[in-house]
Formats: structure tokens, C-alpha cells, sequence
């Protein structure tokens, strides 16, 4: 070397490099030694996890504080994932304000009902307008006129798969997608509970004929609050169940006012339903 | 063959095998001296033979360990740093000179594993975390441990004080005097593990040596 030999340490500096030159050496522990040596020999190694290197050191309240943020974030990102796609406006007829959680909206004024109409909202139909939304790949809804709903906010996708929904007066009619599929949707009235588990249906309801639950296609249980057959009935294609208000339950073929709509409902959303 | 690089840093660092030349007056200790393996061996670490890979870890993953253990610090991270050493290792097995020891060649990655480490953020933001040195009046007056019956308390805790104050200079200094006076490495051999010229690696070291005497003045005896 060409360079001036090193000056000669002071005392301070020959015990610094002593004690370094002192310091032993860290043992693996043995069980991630092996496991290492194991993966590395098989060729398994992987990049290790990332991790903030010397947690330890952090203070309790950042690593709590980071923990919980992070939780946090993971149930949120997890359930925001889990959640049903949005209601998609699909149709609009007639005229009239639609009442969307107590608040008139102008049929006319397309953008803002659909803004309005999200996941589990009460929706009052004027007496010459309807609508029709679909979530889109799960469930398509047609709401007719003079009809009082809430809506079903859609099943989850991996958990909370089941859902309700509401008629109190009117007609509503509904069709599953794909994405339905192992789900279930109860549709409630003041005299039944419909379980939907995929298919085609109306639900017409009015206080004079009490329930009347309409099934194109798959199969519907219905099951009286009150009164009834024991034990619900299963309403199979092609039939409907009629649940008078006077406790009377029994089955007839399918109203033809009932095919006509779901076909139309299916024209409008079968594409965005996936099916 | 390997490539210029490979050859360059396995001429690089030499205590861990214990077979180069060195600076005059430097410590060498028997846990770092190493046997080199075998040429034959090597050629089937390069074809990734899994018995050779095994044999290449059984003769130098103490060493790794230790001295990343060293640079960082803490298990945790050493662990880390060692998956990620043999994790390139076993990816850079192709590139491995079979004629040269491949202890520089390790040193050398694991070397510049634990600096990727210090230059991530979750690494700065750990470091900002970290306590100063304890109060001088609590760590005392430690010397070099002796014989007699606090011996191992007094060398864990003198042991501690001097980790510490290593963990505190930056890590371009803290490499140069681990590399230099714990690993045993020459000045020439820290500037080719570091691809430093042979002058900045004195330079450094000499800059090392002062901040850590002076982080330890009065500690020490």
C-alpha cells in the first residue's frame, strides 16, 4: 500500500476497537436454522415477509396504535369487499316523484335517483311511474307503480349471505344473477316471508288480497306469520301462492301479468345479471 | 468460471476463511476461521446440487448470521437478512467462482443485504424508535470482563453497552469498524467487500473508530 501508515490509536480508540473486537457471536436459533437450511437445500427459499425491522424498539403506543390502524384497515378494505355490488338504474316509465327515504325525486331526474338509490333504502313508487335496478351479476329488481319496497342491499360475497327485503304495498319483482348463487333473500310481507334461494318471482301484495307470491322459475318457500299451512309451502315454477288476509294459504297457476313482467324485467337486465 | 464481480468480491474479504494476508496487529479469533470447501464441491453448488447446498450452508451460515447479527442488531432483522443472503445465494449459484473461497463472495451479499435494509423506510422509521444510549450513570463504568463470579454479568451488560453504541453510529461507519475490527478483516479487503477505494476505507474506518471511542469515553476501562 502506498498510503502513510495509520496513526497510532489513542486510548479512548485502542479500547473502542478492543471491545468490539470482544464482542462474541449471535447464535441462529436452531429451529428457523433448520427450516432455512431445509428450504435453501430443496431450493423452497422465499423472500422473508416484510416487517418493520426492530419492532421491539417502537414504542408501545406507535406499535399498538399501527396495529390497530392496520386492523382497522383490513376490516374495512375486507368488508367494503365483501359488500354487494351497487344498485344500477336500469329503467325509468312514467311520470311522478319516486320517494326514496322520504325524499321526493322527480322520475325525470334519472342521475339523481340513481345516486338516491342505494343499498337497503325504502323506495315509494309515484301512481304512474316504475322502476328497475339491478345489482349487477346478484339481483335485478322491477318496482311497479303505487308500490312501497325496501330494498334487499344484496347478499355478501364471502359472508352475510343472507338478505331481506321489504314490500309493505304493491308489486315488486325479482330475478338473481350468477353471483346469487348460495344465497338467500327473505321478502317479507305483512302477511309472509318468501325465502328465495334463485329464481324468478313477483311478490303482489295489497291489503284487500293479502300476499300473492308469483314463481316463474326455481322454487319459493313461503311461510305465513300467522295462520297457514304448518311449516310454510314451496311454491314450485309456474304456480303462486295466495296468503289472504283471513289466514287462508293455497296455490293456483301463475298470473299472466306476472310472466309478462318478469320477461320484461329479464329482457333489461339480463346481461348485467350475468345469467 | 464466475464473473469479474464474483471474483472480485470473493478475493475481498478473508477472516471468515483465515487464510489471506492482513494489516499488522489485527485480532484474529478461531470461531470466525473457516474452512474453505472443496473445488469439487463448489462446482456442484453451482449446478445447485442439494447436497452440496447444504454442505455450503453448514460450513457458513454461522458466520452470515453473526455478522449481520452484528450489523443490525437484533434477531428479528438478522433473520430477515439471513432468509435474504441464501435466498441470492441459492439464486446467484450459477455466478460462483469454484477456484476462490466463497466466504467474501457471502460476506459480500450479506454485507450489502443489511444496507438495502438501512436504506428501506420501515428500517429508518424502526431506527427513529430506538433509545438513545442509557444514562451513563446507569450503565456505569464497565470493564473487561475477568475471572471471578460476575463475570458473565458484567460482560453481557459491557457486551449490550458496546452494541449499542455501535447500533448508534451510521450505518456506513458501523460496517466499516464491524467489518474491520470484529469480522478481522484488512483495510483493502473492507474496500473491496464495500467497493470502496483503499484510502476512503481507511478514511471511514479511522471516522468509525473516533465516533465509537467517543460514544463509549468514560463507559469503558
Amino acid at each position: 500500500m502506498s498510503e502513510e501508515p495509520d496513526r497510532a490509536p489513542s486510548p479512548s480508540q485502542r479500547r473502542a476497537q478492543d471491545a468490539v473486537r470482544d464482542l462474541g457471536a449471535a447464535r441462529p436459533d436452531p429451529a428457523f436454522r433448520a427450516r432455512l437450511r431445509e428450504d435453501f437445500v430443496a431450493g423452497r427459499i422465499a423472500p422473508p415477509p416484510p416487517r418493520l425491522v426492530d419492532a421491539g424498539r417502537t414504542t408501545p403506543w406507535l406499535r399498538n396504535g399501527l396495529a390497530a390502524a392496520a386492523a382497522l384497515a383490513i376490516v374495512l378494505g375486507a368488508l367494503a369487499a365483501n359488500r354487494a355490488p351497487a344498485w344500477r338504474l336500469v329503467g325509468v316509465e312514467g311520470v311522478g316523484d319516486a320517494i326514496v327515504d322520504g325524499r321526493p325525486i322527480p322520475l325525470d331526474h334519472a342521475a339523481e335517483l340513481a345516486r338516491a338509490l342505494r343499498h337497503a333504502v325504502h323506495v315509494v313508487t309515484p301512481d304512474s311511474g316504475m322502476v328497475e335496478l339491478v345489482k349487477p351479476g346478484v339481483l335485478a329488481v322491477s318496482i311497479d307503480m303505487q308500490t312501497d319496497v325496501t330494498l334487499p342491499a344484496g347478499p355478501g360475497r364471502w359472508w352475510g349471505r343472507h338478505d331481506r327485503a321489504r314490500v309493505a304495498n304493491g308489486y315488486a319483482f325479482y330475478a338473481t344473477g350468477r353471483a346469487f348463487h348460495g344465497a338467500t333473500l327473505d321478502v317479507e310481507t305483512p302477511e309472509v316471508r318468501a325465502r328465495v334461494t334463485g329464481t324468478e318471482l313477483g311478490v303482489l301484495r295489497d291489503d284487500e288480497q293479502g300476499t300473492c307470491v308469483c314463481v316463474m322459475n326455481g322454487r319459493v318457500h313461503v311461510q305465513r306469520w300467522r295462520g297457514g299451512i304448518p311449516g310454510g309451502v314451496d311454491v314450485p315454477a309456474g304456480q303462486r301462492c295466495i296468503n289472504l288476509p283471513n289466514g287462508a294459504q293455497y296455490l293456483k297457476p301463475i298470473l299472466e301479468y306476472t310472466v309478462e313482467h318478469l320477461h320484461h324485467l329479464n329482457a333489461r337486465s339480463a346481461t348485467l345479471l350475468q345469467r | 468460471m464466475g464473473s469479474p464481480e464474483v471474483s472480485r468480491a470473493q478475493k475481498a474479504v478473508s477472516n471468515v476463511s483465515g487464510v489471506r494476508g492482513r494489516d499488522a496487529g489485527e485480532s484474529r479469533r478461531s470461531h470466525r476461521t473457516i474452512e474453505p470447501l472443496d473445488r469439487a464441491t463448489l462446482e456442484r453448488v453451482r449446478a445447485r446440487d442439494g447436497e452440496a447446498l447444504g454442505l455450503l450452508f453448514e460450513r457458513y451460515f454461522d458466520a452470515v448470521y453473526a455478522l449481520v447479527h452484528r450489523l443490525l442488531g437484533d434477531h428479528a432483522a438478522a433473520e430477515d437478512a439471513a432468509s435474504e443472503v441464501f435466498l441470492k445465494v441459492h439464486r446467484a449459484a450459477h455466478q460462483l467462482d469454484p477456484g476462490r473461497d466463497p466466504a467474501p463472495w457471502l460476506m459480500t451479499i450479506a454485507t450489502n443485504v443489511c444496507r438495502d435494509l438501512w436504506r428501506s423506510g420501515a428500517y429508518r422509521m424502526s431506527r427513529r424508535q430506538a433509545a438513545a444510549l442509557d444514562d451513563p450513570s446507569v450503565a456505569g463504568q464497565l470493564t473487561r470482563a475477568g475471572d471471578g463470579p460476575e463475570h458473565e454479568v458484567i460482560s453481557a451488560e459491557r457486551e449490550r453497552l458496546v452494541q449499542e453504541a455501535l447500533m448508534q453510529l451510521p450505518p456506513p461507519l458501523r460496517t466499516a469498524i464491524v467489518l474491520h475490527d470484529w469480522q478481522g478483516l484488512s483495510h483493502q479487503e473492507v474496500a473491496d467487500a464495500l467497493g470502496l477505494e483503499h484510502a476512503a476505507a481507511r478514511k471511514r474506518y479511522s471516522r468509525a473508530l473516533s465516533a465509537l471511542a467517543r460514544r463509549l469515553e468514560g463507559r469503558l476501562r
